[in-house]
Protein backbone atom coordinates (compact mmCIF):
# COMPACT_ATOMS: atom_id res chain seq x y z
CA UNK A 1 0.00 0.00 0.00
CA UNK A 2 1.11 3.45 -0.94
CA UNK A 3 1.40 5.93 2.62
CA UNK A 4 -1.20 8.23 0.57
CA UNK A 5 -3.68 5.72 0.34
CA UNK A 6 -3.81 5.09 4.36
CA UNK A 7 -5.27 8.05 5.51
CA UNK A 8 -8.62 6.85 3.13
CA UNK A 9 -8.45 4.24 5.50
CA UNK A 10 -10.47 6.50 8.48
CA UNK A 11 -13.46 7.71 7.59
CA UNK A 12 -15.05 11.36 9.07
CA UNK A 13 -11.47 12.74 9.66
CA UNK A 14 -11.63 16.06 11.17
CA UNK A 15 -8.27 17.13 12.63
CA UNK A 16 -4.76 15.44 12.02
CA UNK A 17 -1.69 15.62 14.94
CA UNK A 18 1.56 15.12 13.70
CA UNK A 19 3.52 14.46 17.03
CA UNK A 20 6.66 14.20 15.07
CA UNK A 21 8.60 16.88 13.49
CA UNK A 22 8.67 16.10 10.02
CA UNK A 23 8.11 20.10 8.34
CA UNK A 24 5.95 19.36 6.23
CA UNK A 25 7.07 15.71 4.66
CA UNK A 26 4.67 14.10 6.31
CA UNK A 27 1.44 16.00 5.54
CA UNK A 28 2.56 15.57 1.87
CA UNK A 29 3.23 12.51 1.41
CA UNK A 30 0.10 11.53 3.16
CA UNK A 31 -2.00 13.97 0.65
CA UNK A 32 -4.31 14.85 3.84
CA UNK A 33 -7.57 16.17 2.64
CA UNK A 34 -8.11 20.04 2.20
CA UNK A 35 -11.25 19.57 4.64
CA UNK A 36 -9.42 18.11 7.86
CA UNK A 37 -7.02 20.29 9.50
CA UNK A 38 -3.51 19.41 9.83
CA UNK A 39 -1.07 20.63 12.70
CA UNK A 40 1.62 19.67 15.28
CA UNK A 41 -0.17 18.27 18.23
CA UNK A 42 0.47 20.25 21.86
CA UNK A 43 -0.14 18.49 24.99
CA UNK A 44 -3.02 19.06 26.29
CA UNK A 45 -4.65 19.91 23.38
CA UNK A 46 -8.69 18.95 23.16
CA UNK A 47 -9.47 15.76 20.83
CA UNK A 48 -12.54 14.81 19.58
CA UNK A 49 -13.12 11.06 17.67
CA UNK A 50 -12.62 12.92 14.04
CA UNK A 51 -8.85 13.08 15.22
CA UNK A 52 -6.16 11.29 14.03
CA UNK A 53 -2.99 11.22 15.61
CA UNK A 54 0.27 10.65 12.68
CA UNK A 55 3.87 9.96 13.02
CA UNK A 56 6.73 8.72 12.30
CA UNK A 57 8.13 6.23 14.48
CA UNK A 58 11.73 4.29 14.33
CA UNK A 59 15.69 4.03 14.98
CA UNK A 60 17.35 7.48 13.41
CA UNK A 61 16.66 10.07 15.74
CA UNK A 62 16.99 12.47 12.91
CA UNK A 63 13.90 11.60 10.99
CA UNK A 64 12.27 9.80 13.40
CA UNK A 65 10.61 9.26 17.28
CA UNK A 66 10.46 6.97 19.69
CA UNK A 67 7.35 5.00 21.33
CA UNK A 68 7.28 6.92 24.79
CA UNK A 69 7.09 10.59 22.83
CA UNK A 70 3.78 9.15 21.12
CA UNK A 71 2.64 7.81 24.39
CA UNK A 72 0.91 11.17 25.84
CA UNK A 73 -0.88 11.92 22.66
CA UNK A 74 -2.23 8.12 22.47
CA UNK A 75 -3.66 8.48 26.10
CA UNK A 76 -5.23 11.98 25.23
CA UNK A 77 -7.21 10.34 22.72
CA UNK A 78 -10.53 10.02 23.29
CA UNK A 79 -12.86 6.71 21.99
CA UNK A 80 -13.60 6.45 18.70
CA UNK A 81 -10.18 8.92 17.87
CA UNK A 82 -7.34 7.11 15.93
CA UNK A 83 -3.78 6.91 15.39
CA UNK A 84 -1.62 6.07 12.23
CA UNK A 85 2.06 5.45 13.10
CA UNK A 86 4.55 5.02 10.12
CA UNK A 87 7.22 3.05 11.43
CA UNK A 88 10.43 3.04 10.11
CA UNK A 89 12.13 -0.11 11.06
CA UNK A 90 12.50 -2.82 7.76
CA UNK A 91 9.42 -5.25 8.42
CA UNK A 92 11.32 -8.32 8.59
CA UNK A 93 12.84 -6.67 12.08
CA UNK A 94 10.55 -4.69 13.39
CA UNK A 95 11.03 -4.31 17.11
CA UNK A 96 6.71 -3.99 17.89
CA UNK A 97 7.01 -4.56 21.38
CA UNK A 98 7.78 -0.71 22.82
CA UNK A 99 4.79 0.68 20.09
CA UNK A 100 2.51 -2.11 21.36
CA UNK A 101 2.65 -1.38 24.86
CA UNK A 102 2.63 2.72 24.59
CA UNK A 103 -0.78 1.43 22.54
CA UNK A 104 -2.36 -0.94 24.86
CA UNK A 105 -1.27 1.48 27.74
CA UNK A 106 -3.50 3.81 25.85
CA UNK A 107 -6.52 1.88 25.26
CA UNK A 108 -6.15 1.59 21.86
CA UNK A 109 -6.84 -1.42 19.78
CA UNK A 110 -4.20 -1.95 16.71
CA UNK A 111 -6.36 -2.61 14.07
CA UNK A 112 -4.20 -3.49 10.86
CA UNK A 113 -0.24 -3.33 10.14
CA UNK A 114 0.24 -2.33 6.57
CA UNK A 115 3.43 -3.01 4.81
CA UNK A 116 4.44 -0.01 2.66
CA UNK A 117 5.01 -0.07 -1.20
CA UNK A 118 8.02 2.56 -0.80
CA UNK A 119 10.11 2.70 1.76
CA UNK A 120 10.08 6.69 1.90
CA UNK A 121 13.31 7.02 2.25
CA UNK A 122 13.74 4.70 4.66
CA UNK A 123 11.61 6.70 6.92
CA UNK A 124 8.47 4.77 6.47
CA UNK A 125 8.76 1.17 6.05
CA UNK A 126 4.64 0.03 7.50
CA UNK A 127 2.02 1.47 8.91
CA UNK A 128 0.18 0.47 12.21
CA UNK A 129 -3.96 1.82 12.32
CA UNK A 130 -4.90 1.44 15.52
CA UNK A 131 -8.28 3.33 17.24
CA UNK A 132 -9.14 4.41 21.10
CA UNK A 133 -11.83 1.49 22.01
CA UNK A 134 -13.90 0.44 25.07
CA UNK A 135 -14.69 -2.75 23.47
CA UNK A 136 -12.97 -4.85 20.68
CA UNK A 137 -13.32 -3.19 17.05
CA UNK A 138 -14.29 -5.57 14.14
CA UNK A 139 -11.01 -7.70 12.96
CA UNK A 140 -9.80 -6.54 10.01
CA UNK A 141 -8.15 -9.30 7.66
CA UNK A 142 -4.11 -8.78 6.37
CA UNK A 143 -3.92 -5.98 3.79
CA UNK A 144 -7.64 -4.53 3.38
CA UNK A 145 -8.32 -1.47 1.82
CA UNK A 146 -11.80 -0.85 2.77
CA UNK A 147 -12.51 1.80 5.67
CA UNK A 148 -11.97 0.98 8.58
CA UNK A 149 -14.83 0.45 11.23
CA UNK A 150 -14.17 0.92 15.09
CA UNK A 151 -18.16 1.01 16.46
CA UNK A 152 -19.11 -2.61 14.27
CA UNK A 153 -19.63 -5.51 15.82
CA UNK A 154 -17.19 -6.68 18.29
CA UNK A 155 -15.66 -10.04 17.53
CA UNK A 156 -18.53 -13.04 18.69
CA UNK A 157 -16.86 -15.41 21.00
CA UNK A 158 -16.74 -17.67 18.05
CA UNK A 159 -14.23 -15.16 16.54
CA UNK A 160 -12.72 -14.95 19.90
CA UNK A 161 -11.82 -18.47 20.25
CA UNK A 162 -10.59 -18.50 16.72
CA UNK A 163 -8.30 -15.22 17.51
CA UNK A 164 -7.45 -17.34 20.44
CA UNK A 165 -6.62 -20.60 18.94
CA UNK A 166 -4.73 -18.88 16.21
CA UNK A 167 -2.24 -17.40 18.74
CA UNK A 168 -1.38 -20.57 20.83
CA UNK A 169 -0.98 -22.52 17.42
CA UNK A 170 1.05 -20.02 15.84
CA UNK A 171 2.66 -19.74 19.34
CA UNK A 172 4.26 -23.01 18.98
CA UNK A 173 4.70 -22.66 15.53
CA UNK A 174 6.90 -19.80 15.80
CA UNK A 175 9.43 -21.31 18.15
CA UNK A 176 11.28 -24.10 16.06
CA UNK A 177 11.05 -21.09 13.31
CA UNK A 178 12.86 -18.67 15.96
CA UNK A 179 15.53 -21.18 16.51
CA UNK A 180 16.16 -22.02 12.81
CA UNK A 181 16.16 -18.32 12.26
CA UNK A 182 18.59 -17.78 14.69
CA UNK A 183 20.61 -20.86 13.73
CA UNK A 184 20.74 -19.38 10.49
CA UNK A 185 21.68 -16.10 11.58
CA UNK A 186 24.85 -17.75 13.57
CA UNK A 187 26.20 -19.69 10.85
CA UNK A 188 25.72 -16.40 8.48
CA UNK A 189 27.88 -14.98 11.20
CA UNK A 190 30.50 -17.56 11.50
CA UNK A 191 30.55 -17.45 7.48
CA UNK A 192 31.33 -13.96 7.70
CA UNK A 193 33.79 -14.77 10.43
CA UNK A 194 35.39 -16.87 8.41
CA UNK A 195 35.30 -15.14 5.09
CA UNK A 196 36.99 -12.57 6.91
CA UNK A 197 39.83 -14.41 8.21
CA UNK A 198 40.32 -15.84 4.84
CA UNK A 199 40.33 -12.22 3.26
CA UNK A 200 42.89 -11.41 5.73
CA UNK A 201 44.60 -14.68 5.01
CA UNK A 202 44.87 -13.64 0.89
CA UNK A 203 46.11 -9.66 2.05
CA UNK A 204 48.97 -11.35 3.97
CA UNK A 205 49.66 -13.87 1.21
CA UNK A 206 49.89 -11.19 -1.51
CA UNK A 207 52.03 -8.63 1.02
CA UNK A 208 54.27 -11.98 1.18
CA UNK A 209 54.16 -11.88 -3.01
CA UNK A 210 54.73 -8.43 -3.13
CA UNK A 211 56.98 -8.39 -0.79
CA UNK A 212 58.97 -11.40 -2.67
CA UNK A 213 58.28 -10.35 -6.24
CA UNK A 214 60.40 -7.14 -4.72
CA UNK A 215 63.20 -9.20 -3.62
CA UNK A 216 63.44 -10.49 -7.05
CA UNK A 217 63.53 -7.50 -9.07
CA UNK A 218 66.21 -6.39 -6.64
CA UNK A 219 68.02 -10.15 -7.28
CA UNK A 220 67.64 -9.89 -11.03
CA UNK A 221 68.88 -6.09 -11.18
CA UNK A 222 72.30 -7.24 -9.25
CA UNK A 223 72.48 -9.58 -11.79
CA UNK A 224 72.36 -7.24 -14.83
CA UNK A 225 74.79 -4.69 -12.93
CA UNK A 226 77.06 -7.63 -12.68
CA UNK A 227 76.87 -9.02 -16.12
CA UNK A 228 77.42 -5.56 -17.14
CA UNK A 229 80.23 -5.16 -15.29
CA UNK A 230 84.30 -5.35 -16.93
CA UNK A 231 84.72 -7.95 -14.21
CA UNK A 232 82.53 -9.88 -15.09
CA UNK A 233 82.91 -9.45 -19.06
CA UNK A 234 86.64 -10.13 -19.11
CA UNK A 235 86.20 -12.88 -16.78
CA UNK A 236 83.65 -14.61 -19.05
CA UNK A 237 86.41 -13.57 -22.00
CA UNK A 238 88.92 -16.01 -20.43
CA UNK A 239 86.54 -18.06 -19.17
CA UNK A 240 85.21 -19.21 -22.75
CA UNK A 241 89.03 -18.60 -23.69
CA UNK A 242 90.06 -21.39 -21.39
CA UNK A 243 87.46 -23.99 -22.70
CA UNK A 244 88.65 -23.55 -26.51
CA UNK A 245 92.10 -22.81 -25.94
CA UNK A 246 92.29 -23.65 -29.83
CA UNK A 247 90.43 -20.12 -30.64
CA UNK A 248 91.84 -18.48 -27.87
CA UNK A 249 94.82 -16.95 -28.38
CA UNK A 250 92.23 -14.67 -31.40
CA UNK A 251 89.24 -14.54 -29.39
CA UNK A 252 90.50 -13.34 -25.68
CA UNK A 253 92.60 -10.49 -26.94
CA UNK A 254 89.84 -9.55 -29.67
CA UNK A 255 87.53 -10.01 -26.70
CA UNK A 256 89.43 -7.60 -24.26
CA UNK A 257 89.96 -4.83 -26.91
CA UNK A 258 85.78 -5.11 -27.10
CA UNK A 259 85.33 -5.02 -23.95
CA UNK A 260 87.98 -1.87 -23.61
CA UNK A 261 86.27 -0.07 -26.66
CA UNK A 262 83.32 -0.38 -24.93
CA UNK A 263 83.77 0.57 -21.69
CA UNK A 264 81.74 3.13 -20.55
CA UNK A 265 78.95 2.40 -23.11
CA UNK A 266 77.20 -0.67 -21.34
CA UNK A 267 75.97 1.46 -18.50
CA UNK A 268 78.15 -1.44 -16.07
CA UNK A 269 80.44 -0.64 -13.70
CA UNK A 270 84.06 -0.39 -14.74
CA UNK A 271 85.49 -1.67 -11.49
CA UNK A 272 87.75 1.40 -11.46
CA UNK A 273 88.79 2.56 -8.39
CA UNK A 274 87.23 5.70 -7.18
CA UNK B 1 26.58 12.55 51.25
CA UNK B 2 28.11 10.06 49.34
CA UNK B 3 28.65 11.15 46.13
CA UNK B 4 26.66 9.52 43.35
CA UNK B 5 28.48 7.98 40.32
CA UNK B 6 26.81 9.22 36.99
CA UNK B 7 25.76 6.23 34.59
CA UNK B 8 28.50 6.71 32.04
CA UNK B 9 31.08 6.43 35.39
CA UNK B 10 28.92 3.17 36.17
CA UNK B 11 29.36 1.86 33.06
CA UNK B 12 33.30 2.29 32.92
CA UNK B 13 32.94 0.80 36.88
CA UNK B 14 31.42 -2.24 35.10
CA UNK B 15 33.77 -2.64 32.35
CA UNK B 16 36.91 -2.44 34.27
CA UNK B 17 35.26 -4.73 37.03
CA UNK B 18 34.95 -7.45 34.73
CA UNK B 19 38.08 -7.05 32.59
CA UNK B 20 39.41 -7.22 36.57
CA UNK B 21 37.43 -10.06 38.44
CA UNK B 22 37.07 -13.37 38.35
CA UNK B 23 33.85 -15.28 36.29
CA UNK B 24 31.72 -14.51 39.68
CA UNK B 25 33.18 -11.91 41.29
CA UNK B 26 32.91 -9.55 38.70
CA UNK B 27 29.17 -9.64 38.53
CA UNK B 28 28.57 -11.32 42.01
CA UNK B 29 29.03 -10.08 45.53
CA UNK B 30 32.71 -8.43 45.55
CA UNK B 31 32.66 -9.33 48.58
CA UNK B 32 32.60 -12.97 48.85
CA UNK B 33 35.05 -14.97 47.96
CA UNK B 34 35.01 -17.16 45.01
CA UNK B 35 33.28 -20.18 46.68
CA UNK B 36 30.57 -17.86 48.24
CA UNK B 37 30.07 -16.36 44.75
CA UNK B 38 29.22 -20.03 43.82
CA UNK B 39 26.58 -20.92 46.45
CA UNK B 40 25.31 -16.61 45.84
CA UNK B 41 25.03 -17.67 42.08
CA UNK B 42 23.42 -21.12 42.28
CA UNK B 43 20.89 -19.92 45.02
CA UNK B 44 19.68 -17.35 42.63
CA UNK B 45 19.86 -19.83 39.79
CA UNK B 46 17.64 -22.21 41.44
CA UNK B 47 14.68 -19.14 42.50
CA UNK B 48 15.31 -18.32 38.42
CA UNK B 49 14.23 -22.16 37.92
CA UNK B 50 11.62 -21.83 39.90
CA UNK B 51 9.99 -18.83 38.27
CA UNK B 52 10.78 -20.03 34.68
CA UNK B 53 9.50 -23.78 35.74
CA UNK B 54 11.15 -26.78 34.51
CA UNK B 55 9.50 -27.73 31.29
CA UNK B 56 11.68 -28.05 28.36
CA UNK B 57 11.52 -29.04 24.99
CA UNK B 58 13.95 -28.73 22.35
CA UNK B 59 11.66 -28.32 19.33
CA UNK B 60 9.58 -25.60 20.90
CA UNK B 61 12.05 -23.89 23.40
CA UNK B 62 11.79 -21.30 25.88
CA UNK B 63 12.64 -18.14 24.90
CA UNK B 64 14.61 -15.77 28.00
CA UNK B 65 16.31 -12.53 28.08
CA UNK B 66 18.91 -12.09 30.73
CA UNK B 67 19.13 -8.07 31.03
CA UNK B 68 22.69 -7.30 32.20
CA UNK B 69 24.26 -10.97 32.01
CA UNK B 70 27.58 -9.93 32.78
CA UNK B 71 29.54 -12.98 32.01
CA UNK B 72 26.86 -15.00 30.80
CA UNK B 73 26.64 -17.17 33.91
CA UNK B 74 23.05 -16.95 34.46
CA UNK B 75 22.77 -17.56 30.44
CA UNK B 76 24.71 -20.26 29.87
CA UNK B 77 23.09 -22.56 32.75
CA UNK B 78 19.60 -21.47 31.45
CA UNK B 79 20.96 -22.88 28.37
CA UNK B 80 22.11 -25.91 29.20
CA UNK B 81 18.23 -26.35 30.00
CA UNK B 82 17.12 -26.29 26.80
CA UNK B 83 16.24 -22.96 26.82
CA UNK B 84 17.49 -20.18 24.42
CA UNK B 85 18.44 -17.20 25.74
CA UNK B 86 19.47 -13.82 24.62
CA UNK B 87 22.23 -11.88 26.95
CA UNK B 88 22.28 -8.12 27.03
CA UNK B 89 24.92 -5.98 28.52
CA UNK B 90 26.30 -2.58 28.45
CA UNK B 91 30.24 -4.11 29.11
CA UNK B 92 31.91 -4.62 26.29
CA UNK B 93 34.63 -6.72 28.33
CA UNK B 94 31.66 -8.40 29.32
CA UNK B 95 30.17 -9.47 26.06
CA UNK B 96 33.30 -10.34 24.85
CA UNK B 97 34.05 -12.69 27.63
CA UNK B 98 30.39 -14.51 27.17
CA UNK B 99 30.87 -14.86 23.47
CA UNK B 100 34.81 -16.52 23.94
CA UNK B 101 32.99 -18.53 26.64
CA UNK B 102 30.34 -19.70 24.21
CA UNK B 103 27.40 -22.43 25.42
CA UNK B 104 24.95 -21.46 23.47
CA UNK B 105 23.55 -18.57 23.96
CA UNK B 106 23.49 -15.15 22.31
CA UNK B 107 24.68 -11.80 23.39
CA UNK B 108 24.36 -8.58 22.46
CA UNK B 109 26.10 -5.42 23.49
CA UNK B 110 23.38 -2.98 24.74
CA UNK B 111 21.70 -1.00 27.68
CA UNK B 112 18.43 -2.25 29.38
CA UNK B 113 16.72 0.63 27.74
CA UNK B 114 18.42 0.16 24.46
CA UNK B 115 17.51 -3.21 23.24
CA UNK B 116 14.89 -3.98 20.30
CA UNK B 117 13.86 -6.64 18.69
CA UNK B 118 11.45 -8.60 16.37
CA UNK B 119 10.55 -11.50 19.25
CA UNK B 120 9.19 -11.19 22.98
CA UNK B 121 10.30 -13.67 25.42
CA UNK B 122 8.60 -16.00 28.09
CA UNK B 123 10.55 -14.77 30.67
CA UNK B 124 12.96 -11.67 31.04
CA UNK B 125 15.17 -11.59 34.01
CA UNK B 126 17.97 -8.91 35.07
CA UNK B 127 19.57 -10.04 38.25
CA UNK B 128 21.12 -7.63 40.59
CA UNK B 129 21.05 -4.97 37.84
CA UNK B 130 18.67 -2.42 37.83
CA UNK B 131 19.74 -1.03 41.56
CA UNK B 132 22.68 0.11 39.73
CA UNK B 133 21.30 2.62 37.00
CA UNK B 134 21.68 5.34 39.11
CA UNK B 135 19.33 7.81 37.18
CA UNK B 136 15.68 7.46 37.51
CA UNK B 137 14.81 8.29 34.45
CA UNK B 138 16.92 5.75 32.78
CA UNK B 139 15.96 3.03 34.96
CA UNK B 140 12.17 3.72 34.28
CA UNK B 141 12.89 3.73 30.60
CA UNK B 142 15.35 0.06 31.26
CA UNK B 143 12.22 -1.26 33.28
CA UNK B 144 9.83 -0.22 30.91
CA UNK B 145 11.34 -1.62 27.82
CA UNK B 146 11.95 -4.73 30.15
CA UNK B 147 8.20 -5.16 30.84
CA UNK B 148 7.39 -4.39 26.95
CA UNK B 149 9.74 -7.22 26.06
CA UNK B 150 7.52 -10.03 28.00
CA UNK B 151 4.61 -11.90 26.24
CA UNK B 152 1.33 -12.44 27.28
CA UNK B 153 1.28 -14.61 30.05
CA UNK B 154 5.06 -14.16 30.61
CA UNK B 155 7.52 -13.53 33.64
CA UNK B 156 9.46 -10.47 34.52
CA UNK B 157 11.93 -11.30 37.28
CA UNK B 158 13.93 -8.50 38.93
CA UNK B 159 16.12 -8.48 41.45
CA UNK B 160 16.33 -5.81 43.84
CA UNK B 161 15.10 -5.11 47.34
CA UNK B 162 11.25 -5.85 48.80
CA UNK B 163 10.90 -2.87 50.76
CA UNK B 164 8.79 0.71 49.98
CA UNK B 165 10.73 3.29 49.31
CA UNK B 166 13.84 3.98 47.99
CA UNK B 167 17.47 3.38 49.24
CA UNK B 168 21.39 4.58 48.55
CA UNK B 169 23.79 2.29 49.09
CA UNK B 170 27.56 3.57 48.23
CA UNK B 171 27.96 5.39 45.37
CA UNK B 172 26.66 2.81 42.32
CA UNK B 173 23.42 1.31 43.73
CA UNK B 174 19.85 2.46 44.54
CA UNK B 175 17.42 0.13 45.63
CA UNK B 176 14.11 0.83 44.13
CA UNK B 177 11.13 0.48 46.52
CA UNK B 178 8.67 -1.92 46.06
CA UNK B 179 6.01 1.31 45.86
CA UNK B 180 7.76 1.93 43.02
CA UNK B 181 8.02 -0.93 41.05
CA UNK B 182 4.37 -2.20 41.80
CA UNK B 183 2.86 0.94 40.40
CA UNK B 184 5.13 1.01 37.30
CA UNK B 185 4.61 -2.18 36.18
CA UNK B 186 0.88 -2.59 36.96
CA UNK B 187 0.43 0.54 34.22
CA UNK B 188 2.64 -2.11 31.96
CA UNK B 189 0.29 -4.65 32.67
CA UNK B 190 2.11 -6.23 34.49
CA UNK B 191 0.78 -8.28 37.60
CA UNK B 192 2.63 -8.61 40.82
CA UNK B 193 3.11 -12.05 41.89
CA UNK B 194 5.70 -12.04 45.00
CA UNK B 195 8.64 -10.57 46.23
CA UNK B 196 10.40 -13.65 47.99
CA UNK B 197 14.30 -12.53 49.47
CA UNK B 198 17.20 -14.16 48.24
CA UNK B 199 17.72 -15.46 52.16
CA UNK B 200 21.81 -15.56 51.42
CA UNK B 201 23.21 -13.80 54.06
CA UNK B 202 22.08 -10.38 55.06
CA UNK B 203 21.30 -9.76 51.62
CA UNK B 204 18.23 -7.49 51.80
CA UNK B 205 17.49 -8.34 47.74
CA UNK B 206 15.65 -10.92 46.68
CA UNK B 207 13.29 -10.89 43.15
CA UNK B 208 9.81 -9.62 42.49
CA UNK B 209 7.51 -11.92 39.87
CA UNK B 210 5.61 -10.18 37.75
CA UNK B 211 3.44 -11.61 35.06
CA UNK B 212 2.10 -9.92 31.98
CA UNK B 213 -1.93 -9.89 31.63
CA UNK B 214 -2.59 -7.27 29.35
Amino acid sequence: MLVRELLPLFEDVTTILEVSESGKALQEQLRAPEEAAYRPYVPGEKMDSGTVVVAFLGPNPATHIDAATVAPALQELPLGGRALLLLGWPVADLPYHGVLDELINAGCQVLQVIPLDNAVGHRAHCAVLAARVDRLAPLRPYLADEPVVVDGDAPDLRALLRLTGEKVFSDLLDRPLRRKLAEAEDRVSEQDEHIKQLEKDLAARDATIAKAETRLARARNDIAKLQASTTFRVGTTIVQGARRPGKAIVSVPVGLVRIWRKRGVTGGTTDRPA
Amino acid sequence: MTLRLTDAEVSKFWNDRHQRESDLKSGGHVSYDEATNTMFYLRRLSMLMDRIGLQSNPVAPLYLLDAGCGKGYFSRELAKFGHQVDGIDRSEAAIAQCREQGGGPRYHQTGLADWRTPWLYDAVFTVDVLFHIMDDVEWERATRNLASLVRLGGKLIIGDWGQDNDHVFGSYQICRGRDTYLPLLDACGMRFDSWEPYRFRRSPIGFYTFTRIG
